[in-house]
C-alpha cells in the first residue's frame, strides 16, 4: 500500500547539495575514533556523556501546516509497532525511530491558527499578541542547550530555513512568530539563514577574520562604546544595547575559538562550496540545508540546530510532486475531500523522505564504537505545530524522534502516551540527555522518557 | 476596595494625579457610578473567563483606577456605551438608562484623567537601529561610493507597519557578523574608489606635505588624527568626543605598529566608527528633563537626524548639519525651511520607497508571485517594475511637489510607460520610459486602481474581494477589521467554478454565518466594487461565472457601484482618509505606536491638512512641529 521509500543514492545527495565534506580531515582530527569532531582538541570534558562519548547533538525539523492524521500514527503500540504510511519512508531507520504521541503543547491552545503554535513549538510558552514591537514567547529548548553546552563549538547553534519571514501582521500576531522557530530568550527571536551559500560560509569560512589581528581591538572598542551607552540610556533601549554586545561577544568568542583551534594544531572544517541556486529550486535548496546541517554536526562545527522546511501557513507549491497541485496551506484545508487530502498527505510523505535522507546522510560517518555512527548521538525531531490542517489543534501533535539519543533512550518503537501529555515533557527527557538535567522546562510535569542512567 | 493592581505606573509619573485616583479607588464598591461595577454586573459574563469574548477581558479591572492603565480601551468602552451597542440587545441582564448614562460619566472622567496623566509625555521611542535601507543610504553617503553594503543583510522585521521602528529590530549575533561583512566590503570599495579614498583622506593632506598617501613618521598622526576628526562627526551624525577620536587614533598607530601603511592602517579606526552604536543606531540619549517637565527637547543634532531619516532614510546632508550647528533646527522657521527643502530634493524618493510603499502595500509587488499560466501578461510584459514604479512615483510627486494627499485616493493622472499603459488600456504612450499621463477616465488613478494594489490584494490564481476590502479598510481608513476566528473556513485560491457556484457566491454563503458577518459586511463590498480588475488588474467585464457584478452595498446602506463609486465613497470619507495618513506618517517619523494620548494631535493634524487642500507638506509640517518629534522622554 506504502510505495517503497526511494533508495537514497549518496551521489544524488551530494549533487543536490552541492557540498562534499572533506572526509579525510575527519579522521585526521580523530572525528572518526573519539567522536567528538573538532571539539576534540578541548581541554575541558564535556558536561554529561560519558568519556570518550560525544555529546548528543539535537535538531528540530519543522513541517508547516499540520498533517493528514489517518495517516501519520503508526499502528500498534511499543517495539510491534507498524509504520504509517506517512512515516514509511522512515523504514530504514525504523530502529532509532521513537513516535510519541498524544503529546500537546497547552499554551496555543489560544490565538490564531498557526503563528502562536509554531513558535511556541520548542518553548511550550504563550505567546503574546503584538503586531511586533515587543514579540514574546520563550526560550526554546535548543537555545536553552546551546547557552549552557553549545560554547566550545563554532556556532552554539544553527537556525535554518527556507522563506524569509514576511513583513506582515497576520490576525493580529506578527508573522516573525510563524517564521520562527528558535528563541534565545523569551524576547529575542533567533533569526534563521535562508540561502546555504551564506551557512556554508559561517560554517566553513569563518576562520577568515579570525586572522586579522585587528579584529579584536574594533570589536572591544564598539563593546566598551555600547557599556558605556547604556549607562546613558533608559531602560528600553539598554535591552536593545544588550542584544548587540552580547552578539559582539558572541563574534569574538567565536573568532576566539576558531584562534584556539588553530593554536591546537587543528585544522578547520572543510566542504565544498554548495552551488548557487535559485530560490525556486526548493528541492535542491531543501538538500543542500539539510547536507550542510549533516555535515556541521559530523564535523562538530555545532551541535544544536532548527530547520523549518516552510514558514507557517507557507503556501509552497508542491506540483514537482505528482499529483500534487495547488499551495500547501490551501490543500491543509482538506475539508475531508480526498482531492485535497490526498495531495496534502504526500507532501507529508515527502518532508518525511527528506528527513530520512537527513538520518542516513548522519548514519554515514562514522563515530566512537565500532559500528556507531553520527546518528547513534544525535536526535531529530522531525514535527508539526499542529495535528490536523484543517482544524489546528495543538494536541496529539505529529511528532517523529529520529537517533540513537546516545545509548539512552530505547527506541524503535511507538510510545503511545496518555492523551494531552504535556509536550514539554519531552524537552525534559531532551535536556537530560543532551547532558543539562532541569527539573522542569515549560510547563512540563514530568519527564517523557526513562534514560537509562550514564 | 482597594485595587487590585497597585498605581505605580501613574505614581511615579503624575503625583499630582494620584491623590484623586486613590479618592476614586477607595469608592464603594457599591457605587452605582462606578464603571469597573458596571462591568462586573453588565459585561463579565462575556468578557472574563478563559475565553473572553472578542478577546476583551475586562477581569483585570477591579477597580475604576485600574482603567487608567489602558485608555484605547476605555476610549472603547465608552463609544460602546455611549452608543448602546454594549451590553448586546440579545443579553439577558440589560442596564437601566441611569446606569448606563452613569458608567460613560465615570469613563468620560477617567478619560479627562487619563489625558491629564499623558499631558507633556513624548512617549517611549525605543533606540533604532539604522535598518536596511538606512544602513546602504548612510553608508552611501558618508563616503560617496556606489556600493550596495546591505545585500547580504537579512530583510528587518516590521512592527506597526514599518521595518524601521526601534522595538522590531533586533540585533542577533547572526546580525552582527553580517555587520562586520558588510563593513568590510564597504572599505574595500571605499580604498578602491580613488574619489571616494582622497575624499576620505583630504583632511589629513594639509597636516603634511607630499598628501596623506604616502605620509610616514611622527607627522602621519596627526594627518590620521584629521581625517578621523573630520569622519567620526559624520559618521555619528553629531560632534565627536575627543576621546572617541583618541580611541580610533589609537587603532590605527597598533595598526601602524604592525606595519600597515598609512591608509590601510585607517582601516580598522574607520571600521570601529561602522560598528559602533553610535553609528548603527539612532542615539538620543535620555538627559534630566526642565523642571516641572517630563519631556526634554531634542537638540540640533538629534533633530536633524530625526528630519534625515524620515524624509531621505540616510544621514543629514551637509545643510542639515549646518542648520543643526548653528541652531537653525531649534526655530519653527529654520524647521520649516529645512524640511520644506528637503521634501522637494530627489532624495525624497526614499519617503516613497520606505514610508508610502509600506503603508500602501505596494512594496509587496516586488516579491509576489503570481500564477504565470493564469497571468502570463505579469511576466511577459515584465508588469512587477512599473507596477512599484507607477505607485511610487505617485507618492514621490505628492511629497516633492506638495500636492494633496486626497490624489492617492482618485487621481486624473497616473505614471505609466508603453507595456503598463497597453495593460491597462490607455493608449498614445510609447517608450520604456515611465511618465505621468493624463487618463481617459476614473477607472485608472490613485491608489485604489493601482496595478500594485489590485494585484497584492489577489491570490496567485484569482480576485479577493474580502483581501481588497480588508485593504482599503485597513491602508486607507485605518480601521481594520477583527481577525476571523480559527475555525473560519477558508475559500480556494483559485476561481474555478465549484458545486455550481462563483467566488463570489461561495463568498455570500459564507457571509450567511454569523460569526462572519459582521466584519465581511463591511470588507467585501468595497472589493465587490473592484471585481472589474482581474488578478493583476487588468480590466474586465467578465470572469468564470459570467458577466463581472461590480456592486456592493456597504453597511450604512451606501451603494457601490464599480471604481468610480468606490472612489466616491472613499472621497465621501476623506476624514477618515486623512487621519488614516496622519498616523501612519507619524508613526513612521516618531518610531512608535500612537497611542491613545496622541488623538487629539491626530485630529488636529488631518483636519488642518484638509484645510489646507490637503496639501502633504501641511501634514508633514504638522508632525514635525509636534512634541513626540521634537521632544524625548526625560530620564526619571
Amino acid at each position: 500500500m506504502s510505495p517503497p521509500p526511494s533508495p537514497i543514492s549518496r551521489r544524488a545527495l551530494l549533487r543536490g547539495a552541492g557540498a562534499a565534506m572533506a572526509l579525510p580531515w575527519l579522521e585526521a582530527m580523530g572525528g572518526g575514533r573519539t567522536g567528538a569532531g573538532i571539539g576534540a582538541p578541548l581541554p575541558e570534558a564535556p558536561a554529561g556523556g560519558r568519556a570518550g562519548q560525544a555529546k548528543l547533538r539535537f535538531a528540530c525539523l519543522f513541517m508547516p501546516n499540520g498533517v493528514w492524521a489517518p495517516d501519520w500514527t503508526p499502528s500498534g503500540e511499543g517495539e510491534t509497532f507498524q509504520l504509517s504510511k506517512t512515516l514509511a519512508p522512515l523504514a530504514p531507520v525504523r530502529d532509532l525511530l521513537l513516535v510519541p504521541s498524544n503529546l500537546r503543547n497547552w499554551n496555543a491552545n489560544e490565538g490564531e491558527g498557526h503563528y502562536v503554535k509554531t513558535t511556541s513549538l520548542l518553548s511550550g510558552a504563550k505567546v503574546r499578541r503584538t503586531g511586533g514591537r515587543d514579540v514574546r514567547c520563550g526560550t526554546t529548548v535548543d537555545q536553552f542547550a546551546a547557552q549552557r553546552l553549545g560554547q566550545d563549538t563554532l556556532l552554539p547553534s544553527l537556525e535554518l530555513g527556507m522563506d524569509p519571514a514576511s513583513r506582515q501582521v497576520d490576525m493580529g500576531y506578527s508573522t516573525v512568530y510563524g517564521a520562527t522557530l528558535s528563541w534565545k530568550s523569551p524576547d529575542e527571536p533567533a533569526p534563521k539563514e535562508i540561502d546555504p551559500v551564506r551557512v556554508y560560509e559561517r560554517l566553513f569560512r569563518g576562520g577568515r577574520r579570525a586572522g586579522d589581528p585587528a579584529t579584536g581591538s574594533v570589536l572591544d572598542l564598539v563593546a566598551a562604546e555600547a557599556a558605556g551607552l547604556q549607562r546613558q540610556v533608559g531602560a528600553a533601549d539598554r535591552r536593545k544595547l544588550d542584544e548587540y554586545l552580547e552578539s559582539v561577544r558572541e563574534v569574538e568568542r567565536r573568532l576566539e575559538r576558531v584562534r584556539a583551534l588553530r593554536e591546537a594544531g587543528a585544522g578547520l572544517p572543510e566542504a565544498e562550496r554548495p552551488a548557487d541556486l535559485e530560490a525556486e529550486d526548493f528541492q535542491a535548496r531543501v538538500g543542500a540545508m539539510l547536507e550542510l546541517l549533516a555535515l556541521a554536526f559530523a564535523t562538530g562545527a555545532t551541535r544544536y540546530a532548527t530547520f523549518m522546511f516552510g514558514n507557517s501557513v507557507s503556501g509552497r507549491n508542491f506540483s514537482f510532486l505528482p499529483g500534487v497541485p495547488g499551495s500547501h496551506h490551501e490543500l491543509s484545508h482538506h475539508e475531508d475531500k480526498e482531492e485535497k487530502w490526498r495531495p496534502y498527505q504526500l507532501i507529508q510523505e515527502w518532508h518525511a523522505a527528506r528527513v530520512a535522507e537527513l538520518a542516513l546522510r548522519l548514519r554515514s560517518f562514522p563515530e566512537g564504537e565500532e559500528g556507531k555512527t553520527v546518528l547513534d548521538n544525535t536526535v531529530l525531531m522531525f514535527a508539526g505545530a499542529l495535528r490536523d490542517g484543517n482544524r489546528h489543534e495543538p494536541f496529539d501533535l505529529p511528532i517523529a524522534l529520529v537517533g540513537g539519543w546516545g545509548g539512552r533512550a530505547v527506541t524503535g518503537r511507538h510510545l503511545a502516551c496518555p492523551k494531552d501529555t504535556r509536550l514539554c515533557n519531552l524537552y525534559v527527557s531532551l535536556l537530560d540527555a543532551l547532558g543539562c538535567p532541569v527539573e522542569s522546562f515549560g510547563d512540563s510535569d514530568g519527564a517523557l522518557l526513562q534514560l537509562q542512567p550514564l | 476596595m482597594p485595587s487590585r493592581f497597585p498605581l505605580r505606573p501613574l505614581a511615579t509619573c503624575v503625583l499630582p494625579l494620584a491623590g484623586a485616583i486613590l479618592a476614586l479607588a477607595a469608592r464603594p464598591p457599591a457605587a452605582p457610578a462606578g464603571l469597573a461595577d458596571f462591568a462586573r454586573a453588565y459585561c463579565a459574563e462575556c468578557h472574563g473567563g478563559a475565553k473572553p469574548k472578542g478577546g476583551v477581558d475586562l477581569a483585570p479591572f477591579a477597580a475604576d483606577a485600574d482603567f487608567l492603565r489602558d485608555p484605547d480601551l476605555l476610549f472603547g468602552l465608552r463609544a460602546m456605551l455611549e452608543g448602546g451597542e454594549m451590553p448586546p440587545a440579545e443579553a439577558e441582564k440589560q442596564p437601566s438608562a441611569a446606569e448606563r448614562a452613569a458608567a460613560v460619566a465615570a469613563a468620560a472622567e477617567l478619560l479627562a484623567q487619563a489625558d491629564a496623566a499623558a499631558a507633556g509625555d513624548p512617549g517611549e521611542v525605543v533606540l533604532r537601529r539604522l535598518n536596511r535601507s538606512q544602513f546602504r543610504n548612510t553608508v552611501r553617503d558618508l563616503f560617496g561610493v556606489a556600493h550596495d553594503p546591505a545585500r547580504d543583510l537579512p530583510e528587518d522585521p516590521t512592527a506597526d507597519g514599518f521595518d524601521s521602528m526601534g522595538g522590531g529590530l533586533w540585533v542577533s549575533p547572526l546580525l552582527a557578523e553580517k555587520y562586520l561583512d558588510a563593513v568590510d566590503t564597504t572599505l574595500d570599495a571605499v580604498f578602491a574608489d580613488a574619489a571616494a579614498r582622497a575624499r576620505l583622506l583630504a583632511p589629513g593632506v594639509g597636516e603634511q606635505e607630499g598628501g596623506a598617501g604616502e605620509q610616514t613618521g611622527a607627522d602621519s598622526a596627526a594627518a590620521a588624527r584629521a581625517v578621523l576628526a573630520a569622519f567620526l562627526p559624520r559618521a555619528f551624525r553629531r560632534p565627536a568626543t575627543t576621546s572617541e577620536i583618541d580611541e580610533r587614533l589609537a587603532l590605527w598607530s597598533e595598526a601602524r605598529a604592525r606595519g600597515a601603511d598609512f591608509s590601510a592602517a585607517l582601516r580598522p579606526a574607520l571600521a570601529a566608527a561602522l560598528l559602533s552604536p553610535h553609528f548603527l543606531f539612532r542615539v538620543e540619549r535620555d538627559l534630566p528633563a526642565p523642571e516641572g517637565q517630563r519631556a526634554r527637547l531634542l537638540d540640533g543634532w538629534e533633530i536633524a537626524s530625526r528630519l534625515s531619516y524620515l524624509l531621505w532614510s540616510t544621514m543629514p546632508d551637509a545643510e542639515l548639519f549646518a542648520a543643526a550647528a548653528d541652531g537653525r533646527l531649534l526655530t519653527p522657521e529654520g524647521r520649516a525651511q529645512q524640511a520644506r527643502r528637503m521634501l522637494a530634493d530627489p532624495r525624497i524618493r526614499a519617503l516613497a520607497d520606505d514610508f508610502f510603499a509600506q503603508w500602501l502595500g505596494f512594496r509587496g509587488v516586488l516579491d509576489l508571485a503570481v500564477d504565470i499560466r493564469k497571468y502570463p501578461d505579469f511576466y511577459g510584459k515584465d508588469l512587477r517594475q512599473p507596477f512599484y514604479e507607477e505607485a511610487a512615483l505617485h507618492c514621490e510627486a505628492l511629497a516633492r511637489e506638495d500636492r494633496s494627499i486626497l490624489l492617492l485616493l482618485d487621481a486624473p493622472t497616473s505614471f505609466l510607460n508603453d507595456r503598463l499603459a497597453s495593460h491597462y488600456g490607455v493608449p498614445g504612450v510609447e517608450g520604456g520610459a515611465m511618465r505621468e499621463v493624463a487618463l481617459p477616465d476614473r477607472n485608472r488613478g490613485g491608489a485604489p486602481a493601482w496595478g500594485a494594489s489590485l494585484t497584492i490584494t489577489s491570490y496567485p490564481l484569482r480576485t479577493s474581494p474580502v483581501l481588497r476590502g480588508r485593504w482599503v479598510l485597513e491602508s486607507l481608513l485605518a480601521d481594520p477589521p477583527k481577525p476571523p476566528p480559527p475555525e473560519a473556513g477558508k475559500l480556494p485560491e483559485d476561481d474555478k467554478v465549484d458545486d455550481g457556484q462563483t467566488p463570489r457566491a461561495r463568498l455570500e454563503r459564507h457571509r450567511a454565518d454569523p460569526a462572519c458577518a459582521g466584519c465581511h459586511a463591511a470588507m467585501d463590498p468595497l472589493g465587490f466594487a473592484l471585481e472589474n480588475y482581474d488578478g493583476i488588474g487588468k480590466w474586465r467585464e467578465a470572469d468564470a461565472g459570467g458577466p463581472v457584478d461590480a456592486r456592493g452595498l456597504l453597511p450604512d446602506g451606501t451603494e457601490l457601484a464599480g471604481m468610480t463609486g468606490l472612489k466616491d465613497a472613499l472621497l465621501a470619507r476623506k476624514h477618515a482618509f486623512a487621519r488614516a495618513a496622519a498616523d501612519r506618517l507619524f508613526v513612521y517619523a516618531v518610531g512608535r505606536a500612537s497611542a491613545y494620548a496622541d488623538r487629539a494631535l491626530l485630529d488636529r493634524l488631518a483636519a488642518d491638512c484638509l484645510a489646507q487642500d490637503g496639501r502633504f507638506s501641511a501634514l508633514l509640517l504638522g508632525i514635525v512641529e509636534s512634541p513626540p518629534f521634537l521632544t524625548r522622554r526625560a530620564s526619571p
